[in-house]
């Protein structure tokens, strides 16, 4: 329908060259939405549960649309990108309102409870059931910049390079700041260092 | 030594992601950009991993009956966005699911429709659900007054499993992977 580039070519090409299209030809960025949305969400419903997930990764959509012409498009994938202006309206998000790891920490609970693929019958899944609402606090304690980095490391598995372009920060800090966090958190772990 | 690391993901586990969600904010984006929002294979394959893909239709005369004795029974959950009723109020079509999220596995229940009714109103196919604790199931479903079809045992296959059958006669068969 007179688009210069047709939605299979734009499926064959990496979200950076679709980014760098979608400056003449904005609607290609919808490509880019549909390869990462799911993770941007998933990013927004494991920190904030999922009522405000929906509204916030969209946002993030919104943002990054706005600011496509000033990406770096010696990235190839926009996820650390996305993940990036996500973690900036975590910050914007937690300054609205109340801690919310309550939220987060009942979420867990319901799904340990109702889990299909655990029960809590053995003793070791009994232990790590007691400690959740430690780590829970833990986490929420620790110091916004090794907690950013730690969740990355841990929920969306980035490496260390990729969490670097997230946060904006060395790879070098990335790794001292998910170390830190680590050893604040292992006091808590049954049989962990104490 | 990673304990750390896994307590982390077991507290920020998913909750169940909204497919509406994405719907809408596609929606909200496409418009900003100023272009329709059409139909976009990659994003129905992205909302398939919301879905299982195989799905049970299960026809009952009193739908509403089934879907207590369901939960009670068996620890279905109904999803009630996914309740329509039909023109007098009653239950035209349910879905239940049986882990946290859909795509763990879903049956949708309706009444006599187009959709089925056994062709000599007997018995035609039987549910397969794997369960965490079979042991546990079995006990709740026997005290809910589920007729017990083929009594819980070991199979060689690495199963655990018994078969029931629930008040309008459909057979069910809860297993639980022993290895």
């Amino acid at each position: 329908l007179g688009d210069p580039i047709g939605r299979a070519e734009a499926k064959s090409k990496s979200d950076s060259q679709l980014i760098a299209l979608s400056a003449g030809t904005p609607h290609i960025f919808g490509e880019i939405f549909d390869r990462h949305a799911v993770a941007v969400l998933r990013f927004f419903v494991r920190r904030v549960g999922p009522d405000d997930a929906g509204g916030l990764m969209g946002e993030v959509f919104r943002i990054a649309f706005e600011r496509r012409l000033s990406y770096d498009v010696t990235q190839t994938s926009a996820l650390p990108w996305l993940y990036g202006i996500a973690g900036n309206q975590i910050r914007n998000h937690r300054r609205g309102q109340a801690r919310r790891l309550g939220a987060c920490l009942q979420i867990a609970i319901d799904i340990e409870h109702n889990s299909e693929h655990e029960s809590v019958a053995n003793e070791e899944a009994l232990d790590a059931w007691l400690v959740l609402p430690k780590v829970a606090h833990a986490i929420d304690e620790l110091p916004d910049d090794e907690r950013e980095a730690l969740l990355l490391f841990a929920l969306e598995e980035l490496a260390y390079g990729d969490i670097a372009r997230s946060l904006g920060i060395p790879i070098g800090t990335v790794r001292s700041r998910i170390n830190r966090a680590r050893m604040r958190l292992r006091t808590l772990v049954p049989g962990g260092a104490q | 030594m990673n304990n750390e690391i896994e307590l982390v993901r077991r507290l920020h586990r998913d909750a169940e992601l909204n497919a509406t969600d994405l719907v809408r904010e596609r929606r909200k984006l496409m418009t900003m950009i100023g272009s329709s929002p059409n139909d976009d294979p990659t994003f129905a394959d992205a909302l398939s991993t919301f879905s299982p893909r195989v799905i049970p239709h299960i026809i009952y005369d009193d739908v509403a009956g089934a879907i207590d004795w369901l939960q009670r029974a068996f620890g279905f959950q109904e999803r009630e966005a996914g309740r329509v009723l039909d023109d007098n109020g009653a239950i035209g079509h349910a879905e239940m699911q049986v882990g946290t999220l859909p795509a763990h596995g879903l049956i949708m229940l309706g009444p006599p429709s187009v959709h089925g009714d056994s062709p000599r109103r007997g018995v035609s196919a039987m549910c397969q659900v794997y369960v965490a604790d079979v042991d546990r199931h079995f006990a709740t479903a026997v005290a809910a007054g589920a007729t017990i079809a083929v009594e819980l045992a070991d199979q060689p296959w690495g199963d655990r499993r018994y078969q029931a059958t629930d008040p309008e006669g459909h057979q069910w068969h809860f297993a639980q992977r022993i290895r």
